[in-house]
């Protein structure tokens, strides 16, 4: 569940508009074969974790590599799960700024979030899965709400042509999505602390799955109300989608409600991957508890999401073009490498720390 | 101690609740807000001078209206305010200069857009309205001849309310009737956009008020035909018919009469189904279009009509469906405009023969034959036992 809001938050966002642009009508497929390379994380993942089941990333990184390179390595994804969780504080308060209070400062939003995100992962993991537990059907409605209620109004028509001008553009159109699956890498540092790490295997499949249905029937739903010129233009596709819904006078402007569930599913998100930060960086620097990291960490959170990016478009612009291959790269490459390694040093459980 | 700074964490936090859910800097008081109900703009290009022209109506909130005095007037609830510039934005800026109040823009229903801006520049307008946080997708987007300014100040023909009255007949009543039909701003842009199709605009007219001395009111009939971004031509109630008999499923009681051995009958038309097929041969392209259509006669001018009869009936009525349909498949074809989809059908379901066409897919299309096959059935006769 956790790992479903963790996907599903930053895939309604941006990623619809940005793969309706390349893929025009086949957005829906494109944004449900970006799964693919999610799934090859998720199991790559899992032998990784199979081997050490006791230690996480940024321990047997240094197993595997040894201590000077797994130091580097494991520095490397702390900023890198530091910039996942920067672009998912931004993202929303941009989100937030453009429809709804353009007036308000975005360090405002930023600091709001970053700062329950940080009261949140002070607590442990565990109160922030159970927060999730909480949070998860409300979230669920706030995908389900929308996409019934348009159903009146669907033209499956505006999605054909099937596959026009190949299946290139797909391909390219599913690009920038890969990023929002392979999240699932959090599951690196995760997994020695589930209870029944048996069973993450068939979980995270299944979060990944009803992510890709999800998100794919939202692109789907969009595509099929505004059509494939309108949707690529659109800055939040899914968000107007939620602006659509009217049934005369009963039920409309039903945004406010489903962006507040939103809201809560990005704090989960951010709360999650603000305790990996912060675990992450008291492992590589050998720290005893975590703990000490998490307040000074806030400092550079809201800075980071409040200037790095001038304007919408820059950042757009970064998700498009840069973020896809870096996030390629600490998605699946690494992992990759890393399970290679140990395969050929032949690391085991056996070495504990 | 350590329970201790845990209250004062959890103090905090409430206390920024509070300060958040007020909304902060975007904070805006119902009393200060000016509700803006329509949006008329007006556009003229004299010699290189530009000059926009937004009209807007403004609802009043009911504190405002004076005791006593009873909200005779139609125009009593909203205030009218107009603002010249040069760019849509200062324009806009403009009208609201005169006004206490910060303009409020989540509740327009309609965009009226007057003759001249929408030859030249509706473009600019609808990306403007697209883009705007605070709009809505489903606004209506109304086009008039003449002045957008004018239909904003003959006001509401029946309903208080000027905005109320365009949004229900342009969502509901527009299509049932067969007046017009209620083209909402998303559906106009994704027209705008779209490689394949033109769009087209609700019609709104002044006209003078059927009822003698009450001036001059306004009038949903027909639709403004666009050519890429540029507004071309109208169609009048009869094409309008023909358009909605075309591209839409109906759902209504729309009249239609015809005459049958010197007598006018009356049909209404009350559910209708139509389909597209383009038909693709070596060498050209020619449309198939399917129409059903179920409805009745009620007003059969004191004959008793017998199966015999109603046959003979339905297929007078079939001819002049086709003929609706047919005028208005001309009426395209003369405007050099394919707003009624065939194009796009074309594109969605034969894709070879899209790519073929390329650039002049309205070349292709005026040239292509048109058929159109009605199937109309009388399902109620309207007659009483004896």
């Amino acid at each position: 569940m956790l790992l479903y809001i963790i996907i599903m938050i930053s895939g309604l966002l941006f990623m619809p508009g940005l793969t309706a642009e390349k893929a025009k009508q086949s957005a829906w497929i494109a944004i449900a074969l970006a799964s693919l390379p999610g799934f090859l994380c998720l199991w790559i993942v899992w032998k990784l974790g199979k081997r050490f089941p006791k230690n996480t990333l940024p321990e047997y990184t240094e197993i595997i590599l040894g201590k000077a390179l797994g130091k580097v390595v494991g520095g490397a994804y702390i900023l890198f799960f530091l910039m996942v969780n920067i672009l998912s504080v931004c993202e929303f308060s941009k989100f937030l700024t453009v429809s709804f209070m353009p007036q308000t400062p975005p360090i405002a939003f930023n600091a709001i979030l970053v700062l329950i995100g940080a009261y949140a992962a002070s607590k442990g993991i565990e109160v922030i899965a159970r927060a999730a537990q909480f949070i998860f059907p409300l979230f669920v409605i706030s995908l389900l709400l929308p996409l019934i209620s348009v159903l009146p109004a669907v033209k499956v028509g505006k999605l054909l042509p099937f596959l026009e001008g190949g299946i290139l553009p797909v391909i390219w159109g599913s690009v920038p999505s890969i990023i929002v699956y392979g999240e699932i890498i959090v599951l690196a540092v995760l997994l020695p602390m589930v209870n029944k790490p048996e069973e993450v295997k068939h979980k995270g499949a299944f979060a990944l799955l009803a992510a890709a249905i999800f998100l794919s029937a939202g692109m789907m739903f969009t595509l099929m109300i505004f059509g494939p010129n309108l949707s690529g233009e659109l800055l939040f596709p899914f968000w107007f989608l939620s602006k659509y819904i009217e049934f005369s006078s009963y039920l409309q402007r039903v945004e406010g409600i489903i962006a507040l569930l939103w809201m809560v599913g990005i704090i989960i998100k951010i709360a999650v991957l603000y305790y990996l930060v912060c675990f992450a960086t008291a492992k590589t620097l050998d720290l005893k508890s975590y703990k000490p990291v998490v307040y000074p960490m806030a400092l550079v959170y809201i800075p980071a999401a409040t200037f790095l990016f001038r304007n919408m478009t820059e950042f757009r612009q970064f998700l498009e073009l840069y973020w896809p291959y870096l996030g390629f790269i600490f998605e699946l490459v690494l992992p990759s490498i890393l399970l290679f390694v140990a395969v050929i040093r032949k690391k085991q459980r056996s070495v504990s720390r | 101690m350590k329970k201790k700074y845990r209250i004062f964490g959890l103090l905090i936090l409430i206390i920024l609740q509070s300060v958040i859910s007020t909304g902060c800097w975007s904070s805006k008081e119902v009393e200060s807000l000016a509700v803006v109900t329509l949006l008329g703009v007006d556009y003229t290009n004299e010699n290189g001078s530009v000059q926009w022209t937004v009209s807007s109506t403004i609802l009043n909130p009911l504190g405002q209206t004076k005791e006593g005095e009873q909200s005779s007037a139609k125009s009593d609830q909203e205030t009218l305010l107009v603002g010249t510039g040069r760019t849509l934005q200062e324009t806009i800026t403009a009208f609201t200069a005169h006004s206490s109040r910060t303009p409020y823009y989540g509740h327009i229903s309609a965009y009226i857009i007057g003759e001249k801006a929408a030859k030249e520049n509706i473009g600019e307008f609808t990306e403007a309205a697209t883009r705007y946080w605070e709009g809505r997708p489903r606004t209506l987007l109304i086009v008039t001849k003449g002045k957008a300014l004018d239909v904003l100040q003959a006001g509401p023909a029946v309903d208080k309310l000027l905005s109320k009255e365009l949004k229900e007949l342009g969502m509901k009543k527009a299509l049932a009737t067969g007046y017009s039909y209620g083209v909402t701003l998303f559906d106009f842009v994704e027209w705008l956009k779209s490689p394949d199709r033109d769009p087209v605009a609700t019609l709104v007219n002044v006209v003078p008020s059927e009822v003698p001395g009450l001036g001059q009111q306004n009038l949903m009939e027909g639709l403004a035909v666009f050519q890429g971004g540029r507004l071309i031509g109208w169609l009048n109630k009869d094409e309008t018919i023909g358009y909605l008999l075309i591209t839409q499923n109906i759902n209504g009681d729309i009249p239609l009469t015809f005459i049958k051995d010197n007598k006018l009958f009356s049909y209404y038309i009350s559910t209708t189904k139509r389909k597209i097929l383009p038909v693709v041969t070596s060498d050209k392209i020619s449309y198939r279009v399917q129409i059903k259509v179920m409805g009745g006669i009620i007003e059969n001018s004191g004959l008793r009509l017998n199966a015999e009869d109603i046959k003979v009936l339905e297929n007078i009525i079939e001819d002049r469906l086709q003929d609706l349909a047919m005028q208005t498949v001309d009426k395209a074809k003369e405007y050099n405009s394919d707003f009624l989809g065939f194009t796009e059908k074309l594109h969605r379901t034969d894709l070879s023969a899209w790519q073929t066409l390329g650039s002049d897919w309205r070349k292709v299309f005026r040239t292509a034959e048109v058929e159109i096959v009605v199937d109309a059935k009388i399902v109620q006769t309207g007659m009483m036992g004896e």
